[in-house]
C-alpha cells in the first residue's frame, strides 16, 4: 500500500477549507455525476427501494413530530427569572439551526447548537440539560424544523483558531480507529453506494443535513454527536468524549462537507 | 399537561387515512432498570377508543406488545373533509389521554 | 446387578458432580477465596506470588490502556479483557487474570502505536486532497 508518508502537522497558511470543498465536491461529481441536493440528502435510501419506500411512508407522518412539538413547548416555556432561549439566540433561535457548529471567537473554540442552549440555561441560572438524550434532543429537533430547507452553511472565519479547529476535525474524520483500522472515509467516500453487513452506506455528502434525527434504532431523535459515537463502538473504537473539543471540532468539519445541501432535519432513520 | 397525541386525518380515493402517534413508555413489566437493577413496573395503554363524528369506529386493545411511542393508522370511508376524528386512551394505571383533528 | 445398577449410577454420578466442584474451585461451596489458591496446588506464599504478578500485569495493562486513551485511540476490547481480569483477580483466578492482563496489556500497546502513527501521519487519501 502506498501512501506519501508526510508528517501533517500543517501551519495555518496551508490549511484552506474552501479548496478542500472544492475538491470534495469534485470527487463526489465525479462518484455520483447525476446527484442532486435531493439524492445526497436520501444517502442510503438511494440504494434500496424497499427501505425508500418505507421512509417515504414514514415521512407522511414521521415519528419525530412528537419531537418537535414538545421541543417547540420546551423552547417556549420561560426560565425561572422569567427569561426566554429565543433571548440568548440569533433571530431568537428560529432558522439558525441550519449554520451551526459556527466558530465563536470569544472562545476560541467550535460552538455547536446545544452548546450554544446550555450556555443560555447557564446564563439564566438553570442546569445544563444531558447532550445526547432528553429534552435537548427535543429543542434539537424543533429547531431544526425551523431551518427546514435552509442551505447548510457552516463557515471557517480566517482567524488561526477557527483553521486550527477545522483542521483537527478533518484529522478527526481521516484517522483510522479500531482493531480494523477504521476511518470515516473508509465507508462513505470509497464505499458509498456498497454495504456494511446489511446496511447501505450514505455519501459523506449529504449525511449531516439530515441531522438531529429520528433513528429506529434510538427510538428517539438524536444529534449527530450521537451518531459519531454509536458509528465508532460499532468498529471498536473508544470514542473521543460527546460534546468534547474532538467531536465538536469533528461535526465542524463534517457539516461542512454538507454546505450548500437543504437542511433536511429532522429525518428518519434506521 | 403536555399533549400526548398527534393526529392526521386525510382525505382520499373515498376513505379518510388517519395516523396517530401516540406517546407513552408501553412498558411490559419485564425491562430491568440499569440503574436499580430491578424491572420497571407495567405500564401500557389497554384500549384505544377512535371516533368518527362522535360515534365510535373502531376499538383498539393494544397491551404489552406494543412498543414505546405507538403508531396506529386506519382508515374511515363514508368521510368528508371537515369531519371530526377523536381518539381517547387509556392505560393500565386508568391514566388517560385523548387527540382530536379534522379531517383534511 | 440389574436391580443395583440405577441406585449405583445415581452414586457414582453424584460423586463426580461432586469431584468436579471441588476441582475446578468453584467458590459453590466455601465462597472462599482461598479454596481456589489451595486447589491450584499454591499455598501461602507461593499463592501471594502468583496474585501479585496478575495485579502488577493487570496494572501494567491498565497504564498502556490510560496511554492509548490519552490520544484518543483506546479499543473497546482492552477495556472487556481489563474488566474480566479485574474480575478474575477478585474471586482469585490469579492464572486467567494474568493471561487476560497479558492480552489486553499487547492490545492497549497496538491501540497506542495506532493513535501516535495516526496523529503523526495521518492524511486524507489522494482522491480527497
Amino acid at each position: 500500500m502506498l501512501l506519501l508518508d508526510i508528517g501533517c502537522t500543517a501551519a495555518a497558511a496551508d490549511v484552506d477549507p474552501d479548496a478542500d470543498l472544492k475538491a470534495y465536491r469534485a470527487y463526489f461529481k465525479e462518484r455520483f455525476p447525476h446527484y442532486g441536493p435531493e439524492e445526497f440528502n436520501l444517502g442510503m435510501y438511494n440504494y434500496n427501494d424497499d427501505k425508500r419506500a418505507q421512509w417515504e411512508a414514514i415521512m407522511e407522518f414521521p415519528p419525530f413530530g412528537m419531537a418537535v412539538d414538545r421541543g417547540e413547548q420546551l423552547f417556549n416555556t420561560p426560565f425561572n427569572n422569567g427569561k426566554t432561549y429565543a433571548g440568548c439566540l440569533d433571530q431568537g433561535g428560529i432558522g439558525i439551526a441550519h449554520s451551526y457548529p459556527r466558530f465563536d471567537s470569544k472562545t476560541g473554540k467550535v460552538k455547536t447548537l446545544s452548546m450554544e442552549i446550555n450556555d443560555c440555561r447557564k446564563k439564566n441560572g438553570e442546569k445544563p440539560l444531558k447532550l445526547l438524550k432528553g429534552d435537548l434532543t427535543k429543542i434539537l429537533a424543533y429547531l431544526a424544523e425551523t431551518s427546514r430547507g435552509k442551505p447548510i452553511s457552516i463557515t471557517v472565519p480566517d482567524d488561526p483558531r477557527a483553521l486550527a479547529a477545522y483542521e483537527d476535525g478533518k484529522r478527526n474524520y481521516f484517522t483510522r480507529r479500531g482493531p480494523w483500522g477504521f476511518a470515516c472515509f473508509n465507508c462513505h467516500w470509497e464505499s458509498a453506494g456498497k454495504r456494511i453487513g446489511p446496511s447501505e452506506l450514505s455519501p459523506a455528502m449529504g449525511q449531516a443535513s439530515n441531522f438531529p434525527s429520528y433513528r429506529s434504532k434510538w427510538g428517539a431523535v438524536g444529534p449527530i454527536q450521537r451518531r459519531y459515537k454509536g458509528c465508532m463502538l460499532n468498529y471498536g473504537a473508544k470514542p473521543p468524549k460527546v460534546g468534547g473539543t474532538s467531536m465538536n471540532n469533528l461535526e465542524y468539519f463534517h457539516r461542512r462537507l454538507s454546505n450548500g445541501l437543504p437542511s433536511n432535519a429532522p429525518n428518519n432513520r434506521p | 399537561m403536555a399533549n400526548t397525541v398527534k393526529m392526521l386525518a386525510k382525505l382520499g380515493d373515498g376513505v379518510a387515512v388517519v395516523k396517530l402517534l401516540i406517546s407513552h413508555p408501553m412498558e411490559t413489566g419485564n425491562r430491568i432498570d440499569e440503574k436499580t437493577n430491578k424491572k420497571v413496573p407495567e405500564h401500557f395503554i389497554e384500549v384505544v377508543d377512535c371516533q368518527h363524528n362522535g360515534e365510535t369506529v373502531l376499538t383498539a386493545h393494544l397491551g404489552a406488545s406494543i412498543s414505546k411511542n405507538p403508531y396506529l393508522s386506519f382508515e374511515i370511508t363514508g368521510a368528508i373533509k371537515g369531519d371530526t376524528v377523536e381518539i381517547s386512551w387509556v392505560d393500565n394505571k386508568g391514566v388517560s389521554g385523548s387527540g382530536k383533528t379534522k379531517v383534511k | 446387578m440389574a436391580s443395583g445398577n440405577l441406585e449405583m449410577k445415581t452414586v457414582l454420578f453424584f460423586l463426580v458432580i461432586l469431584s468436579m466442584f471441588a476441582s475446578t474451585g468453584c467458590s459453590l461451596l466455601t465462597g472462599d477465596v482461598r479454596q481456589t489458591e489451595e486447589n491450584s496446588g499454591l499455598t501461602g506464599k507461593a499463592a501471594e506470588q502468583t496474585r501479585e504478578e496478575a495485579r502488577q500485569s493487570l496494572e501494567a495493562a491498565m497504564a498502556a490502556q490510560n496511554r492509548a486513551d490519552s490520544l484518543e485511540g483506546g479499543w473497546i476490547s482492552t477495556d472487556k479483557l481489563i474488566n474480566k481480569a479485574k474480575a478474575a483477580l477478585a474471586r482469585g483466578d490469579h492464572a486467567l487474570a494474568l493471561k487476560l492482563a497479558k492480552k489486553a496489556k499487547v492490545e492497549a500497546e497496538l491501540a497506542y502505536k495506532q493513535a501516535k502513527h495516526e496523529r503523526d501521519h495521518w492524511l486524507p487519501p489522494p482522491y480527497a486532497r
